[in-house]
């Protein structure tokens, strides 16, 4: 099952594509993102369903819980790859579009 | 602890209680994110966000062939449920509408009161239709293929035909009841009258959408099953 590209989605996979090889906390990435829980959440659970991200708990020192770690799996690293060349072809293409139709 | 810190806490624990088994490690994630969050308002709003968590509901991850039977049980009881509330509901309108068909003024009032009561009947034969057929007693464990089989049935269930032609029967019946009884009496009868139908389509609108993400549920747990058994 293919991942709705939303605007979202899209900003939120360009922010993993800053720092791939880094876990990431959800509060960071919202912070960062300005995505509200809401919305950020449902979109990691998407695409943590369909194989793209990573989850992990940290491992820390007794007494402090642990947070939820994020990073995006060979496939979701492709995928947010494709994903931002198509981006930025269609950025490219708009401006020439525009002078066509215009 | 201020007031708003403990109020998000609670809605934070709240969602963590009640979000479906598949789903508790992403509420636990966004409980233990609202620590690092320092404005206590910020903290709130993000406590509500994770409301969101709860719309989906996932059922235990199918890690492995020997959860399937577990797995089977829970669904087979989620079916047996919602069947045994569905039938009570439709033979509960059916009832009602057909009393209101027998007392109602207006032709059309009547006529949409004898309609709803048949669309509730015939949700009634559907549900019936569609009743859970996976065994588990006797210590039956259904098999990936009964499960997969039974999943596949409910998800049609509530999509595609079963879902609209269960919306078709039941839209035009109510609508013609609510103008009906709408005619009959004064202003203040008609404006309620109005008002419970646009009430009504809204709640039609949210239980198609409902279903629909029911029937995605259901798919998405046919999907678990097929990547278990490429990997077996």
């Amino acid at each position: 099952m293919a991942l709705r590209r939303s605007p979202q989605t899209t900003q939120l996979l360009s922010e993993f594509l800053q720092r791939p090889q880094e876990w990431r906390y959800g509060y960071d990435l919202s912070r960062n993102t300005g995505l509200k829980s809401g919305t950020l959440y449902p979109i990691l659970m998407r695409m943590a369903e369909r194989g793209l991200l990573e989850t992990s708990w940290e491992t820390v020192e007794a007494g402090r819980p642990p947070r939820h770690l994020y990073k995006l799996t060979a496939d979701g690293l492709r995928y947010a790859r494709q994903n931002a060349v198509e981006r930025s072809i269609r950025t490219a293409a708009e401006p020439a579009l525009s002078g066509v139709n215009g | 602890m201020t007031l708003l810190r403990a109020l998000a806490n609670r809605i934070a624990c709240g969602v963590v209680r009640g979000a479906g088994p598949g789903d508790k490690d992403w509420a636990k994630a966004t409980a233990r994110e609202m620590e690092f969050i320092e404005s206590d308002w910020s903290a709130l709003r993000w406590a509500l966000g994770s409301w969101r968590i709860l719309w989906r509901w996932t059922a235990t991850p199918l890690t492995s062939s020997a959860s399937v039977p577990a797995a089977a049980v829970e669904f087979a009881r989620e079916v047996r449920k919602r069947t045994v509330l569905g039938l009570a509901a439709c033979a509960f309108v059916t009832f009602a509408f057909w009393r209101s068909g027998r007392h109602a003024h207006h032709s059309m009032e009547r006529a949409g009161a004898y309609l709803t009561a048949m669309a509730a009947l015939y949700m009634l034969g559907q549900l019936l239709a569609r009743r859970g057929r996976l065994s588990t007693r006797c210590g039956h464990a259904p098999t990936v293929h009964e499960f997969r089989a039974e999943l596949q049935r409910q998800r049609d269930f509530h999509r595609g035909f079963w879902l609209w032609s269960r919306m078709v029967a039941l839209l035009p019946g109510y609508v013609m009841f609510c103008f009906g009884a709408a005619m009959v009496g004064a202003f203040a009868a008609r404006f309620i009258a109005v008002s419970i139908l646009a009430v009504f389509l809204v709640l039609s609108f949210l239980g198609a959408t409902g279903n629909q993400k029911v029937a995605q549920r259901y798919q998405r747990r046919i999907d678990e099953l097929d990547r278990l058994e490429k990997t077996a």
